[in-house]
């Protein structure tokens, strides 16, 4: 039996990649919580390594990890005063969460097992060092993929402008706004 | 035991975001909720690269950038609105903030 | 080119119905409010058609002998039906157009001036539905199919409802215009029903085209009815119930027993109505449809049997009733009653010639009597006959025409009505049937008797009034031009040179009058005379008197007769009775089912069900998430056990998958 680098690579990453997400979704303090996702998150590049997805790698460890976390634990500190220790961070629906999380997973567990998925279907992951998929992914934005591209930009526009109107804080005198 | 195939990333998929769509349903917190709302993003990431590597497709690849960028300005603009919320009812828990209702 | 030239100008025909409907429409969208060119208006149209029915008389007599010119065009198709429209003109239909038109064309002139007191959108409105009338019964007059001629046939009907409630403020007005719509509406069932059948039979509605489809029916039957299950109708008794179904209508429109009950009631409207529709064309309609299409009922003997009994007691009945009225339009009205019986039964017994010539000549002298007895009205304003008296000083054109009108629809020669009604006495004592002659020697004393007894009771004696009567001329023209016709019309169809016979049924004019028929002729005079005296020796000096002691001495009789014989109280209590209790059901489901459950039940159900699902509405987003987690592990579900993914097999086969 062969025990290639990946499947290692793949399940210590995994085992780390769920306790921490166990974390994220359960630690009463809510900046435990954040710092539990960004360890979720370098994971999940770590996987995306696994599978030859370097491109995809940095970009999550990039955006991810670096931009979207520093932006989620800069709220939680911009809004420390709200958060204090809770008594129980969860709400009174744990159980009926946990049974319909339960169920649609067994069932969505058996539908992904019992289908017969199209080849090709490589049964191991044998790395190589020959092909860059940044090339490949670099190609198909440009050419396939050109009109979501720019559509993105639109997107990531619409939103950075939404955000800022939505969170300003309203003027005392009333010049300059219309309405929040 | 030593061969990862497909099925391998997509039961971590799957584990990774059930456990998403478990904190979205039980944390009181609205930040709280963004956070497993993440998880549940990284997952679909997972599914889609494996399926792009196993396939030998490109689109996956491309698919999981449009959704980093996506969930990114989500995320921003979420927490414009939770910062909204807080000057609004000065509380951020979901279940306190229920006034839409019969 | 010539514009007579035969074809061409006779497929223009339909523009004799087109004139009088587009003077409808123009009057009443435009002219509603302006007398004068209201009547302009109708009376132009209606002349205009009066003179291209003449022009395709012309033409018709011209070629006598020429086919008729039958032109139909698929309006409507709906599946393997097909439904025709379009003209017939032959020489019965071109001279019905003729005098339809011409009537309608004098009435209409006289109604300007008898109809003058009107409010101005009464008497425009008056003009409007005269026009409609005519379109419509000229139209009628015109169908070449049962399709078309029904059409016409409830458009005549719906005309005579409004012309009839023409006072609508009147309740009588209102209550009678109802009533003559919903008993010709009985009649009319049976039509429709007759002409379905028809079609069934024989996959058409022409007229011309249906009596040899009829025979080839009859000989290779393609559909059969049975009224017990399992026993069907022959050929033969289907052809027979099929056209006394058509003539239902017949039985409605021109007012036979037993549906003749709404005739006396549309004297509510105004004279000239009376005159034009329930005397000269619509009630008609009947008989001129049973003509028309007289090679059908060929087809059918036992009906045409039936018809000519029908014919008869309807002709004895309504002329006893005439006789003890004292409203000269209600004798008038049941004297047409007894005058269509009497065309029918000469069209049941064969007569065709005979009945259409009566239908003809009847509608001149009727419409005579109906506008004297019209401008007597105007000028006494009553209509009680012993509340007039002495006329003949007073209204001398009046009187003159009545008087000749009066000895017309007697019979006495050489009047119009001599001529037609001998010959329907001849065909009537040269069939076998002893009954008929015998009542219809009762008729014709009794036809003579009433209206004298009105002559003399009204124009001699002496005057119960205060005012003084005048006569207008444009009541007194129609008057003088109608007499003349019922003086010299009959003689077109003289036994010795039946002219008419031969341009009605070429054919059928050999055999009936070979020789010229002494005996029944004869005999009707002498009865004519005989109750002409009557009536003078009764009702010229001291009608009063005479009619008091014969109130006296037939009590029982007179009781029956102005009880209408009960008939009216018959139909009152079955309608009554029917219509009770299918209201009462109708209202029940209305009420308990349609408002109770349906509408009001679900309006209850969404209340009720608003109230408990309200709750549903938390507020809670997290709530709503786990709804939509369920609902998704609900559909995966259904979804999959419904195609199949959840086999025994499939789950064996999976484990095999993992690893």
């Amino acid at each position: 039996m062969i025990v290639t680098v990946q499947a290692v690579a793949f399940y210590v990453l995994s085992a780390v990649i769920i306790a921490a997400a166990i974390a994220v979704v359960r630690a009463r303090n809510i900046f435990y919580a954040g710092l539990s996702l960004c360890v979720v998150l370098t994971g999940v590049a770590g996987i995306f390594l696994t599978l030859k997805a370097e491109f995809l790698a940095g970009m999550q460890v990039l955006i991810y990890a670096g931009a979207v976390i520093v932006l989620i634990l800069f709220a939680i500190m911009l809004t420390q005063g709200i958060h204090r220790f809770e008594n129980d961070p969860h709400n009174g629906m744990q159980l009926l969460a946990l049974l319909s999380v339960a169920a649609i997973s067994s069932l969505t567990a058996f539908i992904l097992l019992t289908h017969k998925w199209p080849e090709p279907v490589r049964k191991a992951v044998i790395p190589t060092w020959e092909s860059f998929n940044t090339l490949e992914i670099g190609r198909a934005l440009v050419r396939d993929f050109a009109l979501p591209f720019e559509l993105i930009s639109l997107l990531l526009l619409a939103a950075v402008l939404g955000a800022i109107m939505i969170a300003r804080r309203k003027s005392e005198k009333g010049n300059g706004d219309d309405g929040n | 035991m030593a061969m990862t195939g497909i099925n391998h990333y997509l039961i971590l998929s799957l584990i990774l975001f059930s456990i998403g769509v478990f904190g979205v349903l039980t944390r009181r917190s609205a930040i709280g909720i963004l956070l497993s709302l993440e998880l549940m993003f990284n997952a679909v990431n997972i599914n889609l690269v494996a399926f792009s590597h196993f396939l030998e497709s490109i689109s996956g690849h491309i698919f999981a950038i449009f959704i980093i960028a996506v969930a990114a300005a989500e995320s921003c603009v979420g927490l414009a609105i939770i910062i909204c919320i807080y000057r609004t009812f000065r509380d951020i828990r979901a279940d306190r903030i229920n006034t839409l209702k019969w | 080119m010539n514009i007579f030239e035969a074809t061409n100008f006779i497929d223009y025909a339909w523009m004799v119905p087109f004139f009088p409907f587009f003077a409808f429409i123009l009057i009443s969208l435009f002219t509603i409010r302006n007398r004068s060119l209201s009547a302009f208006i109708s009376i132009s149209a209606i002349l205009l058609s009066t003179l291209f029915a003449s022009a395709i008389l012309y033409d018709r007599l011209l070629a006598a002998q020429a086919p008729p010119v039958i032109r139909e065009i698929t309006w409507l198709t709906a599946g393997q039906v097909e439904f025709p429209i379009g003209i017939l003109v032959n020489n019965l239909s071109a001279a019905m157009m003729c005098i339809v038109s011409f009537v309608a064309f004098l009435i209409q002139v006289y109604s300007t001036s008898y109809m003058e007191n009107e409010e101005e959108t009464g008497f425009c409105r008056y003009f409007a539905f005269m026009s409609l009338f005519a379109a419509s019964m000229l139209g009628l007059v015109i169908s070449p199919n049962f399709f078309q001629i029904y059409i016409f046939w409830e458009l005549v009907g719906l005309c005579s409802y409004l012309l009839i409630g023409f006072w609508y403020r009147r309740p009588a007005a209102a209550q009678a215009a109802k009533k003559a719509f919903i008993v010709t509406r009985f009649g009319d069932i049976g039509f429709l029903i007759g002409i379905i059948m028809l079609y069934l039979m024989t996959k058409s509605f022409s007229f011309n085209a249906i009596p040899a489809l009829i025979e080839t029916f009859r000989a290779n039957p393609g559909i059969m009815w049975s009224i017990v299950p399992g026993q069907y109708l022959s050929a033969d008794t289907t052809i027979n119930v099929v056209m006394f179904l058509i003539f239902c209508g017949a039985i409605g429109k021109s007012a036979m027993f037993p549906l003749h009950v709404w005739l006396p009631d549309a004297m509510e409207g105004p004279t000239p109505v009376s005159a034009l529709i329930h005397a000269a064309t619509m009630v008609a309609a009947g008989v001129y449809m049973v003509a028309q299409t007289y090679d059908i009922f060929r087809a059918a003997p036992h009906t045409l049997t039936i018809i000519a009994f029908i014919g008869g007691i309807t002709a004895f009945m309504a002329a006893t009733m005439a006789v003890v009225q004292n409203d000269i339009k209600r004798v008038l009205a049941y004297s047409t009653i007894s005058h269509l019986g009497t065309m029918m039964l000469a069209l049941g017994i064969g007569a065709l010639v005979a009945g259409t010539f009566h239908l003809m000549t009847h509608a001149f002298f009727k419409a005579l009597l109906f506008l004297c007895a019209g401008s007597i009205i105007h000028a006494l304003h009553t209509n009680d006959i012993w509340e007039m008296g002495n006329l003949r000083q007073s209204m001398k054109v009046t009187n003159a025409a009545f008087l000749i009108g009066a000895l017309a629809m007697s019979g006495i020669p050489p009047f119009s009505g001599f001529w037609s009604k001998d010959e329907i006495f001849a065909a009537i004592f040269a069939s076998p049937h002893l009954i008929l002659k015998i009542l219809a020697c009762f008729v014709n004393f009794l036809t003579a008797f009433y209206i004298f007894r009105v002559y003399f009771t009204a124009f001699l004696s002496k005057d119960r009034y205060d005012i003084t009567p005048h006569e207008y001329p444009a009541m007194t023209i129609p008057l003088i031009i109608l007499a003349v016709f019922s003086t010299f019309g009959g003689f077109v169809g003289t036994p010795w040179n039946n002219c008419f016979a031969a341009f009605i049924s070429p054919e059928g004019s050999h055999g009936a009058h070979a020789a010229f028929p002494i005996f029944p002729v004869a005999l009707s005079l002498v009865i004519s005379l005989f109750a002409i005296a009557t009536a003078y020796a009764l009702y010229a000096r001291e009608p009063e008197r005479f009619e008091a002691l014969l109130r006296e001495r037939y009590k029982t009789v007179y009781s029956v007769l102005l009880n209408k014989y009960w008939i009216d109280d018959f139909w009152n209590a079955v309608v009554s009775v029917v219509m009770a209790s299918l209201s009462r059901a109708a209202s029940f489901i209305d009420g308990a089912i349609i408002d109770g459950i349906i509408v009001n039940g679900s309006a209850r159900l969404a209340d009720e069900a608003g109230k408990y699902l309200r709750y549903e509405e938390s507020g809670s987003v997290q709530h709503y998430a786990v709804i939509i987690v369920i609902s998704i592990v609900i559909i995966l579900l259904a979804v999959g056990i419904m195609h199949g993914h959840f086999s025994m097999d499939l789950i064996n086969s999976g484990g095999a998958l993992i690893r």
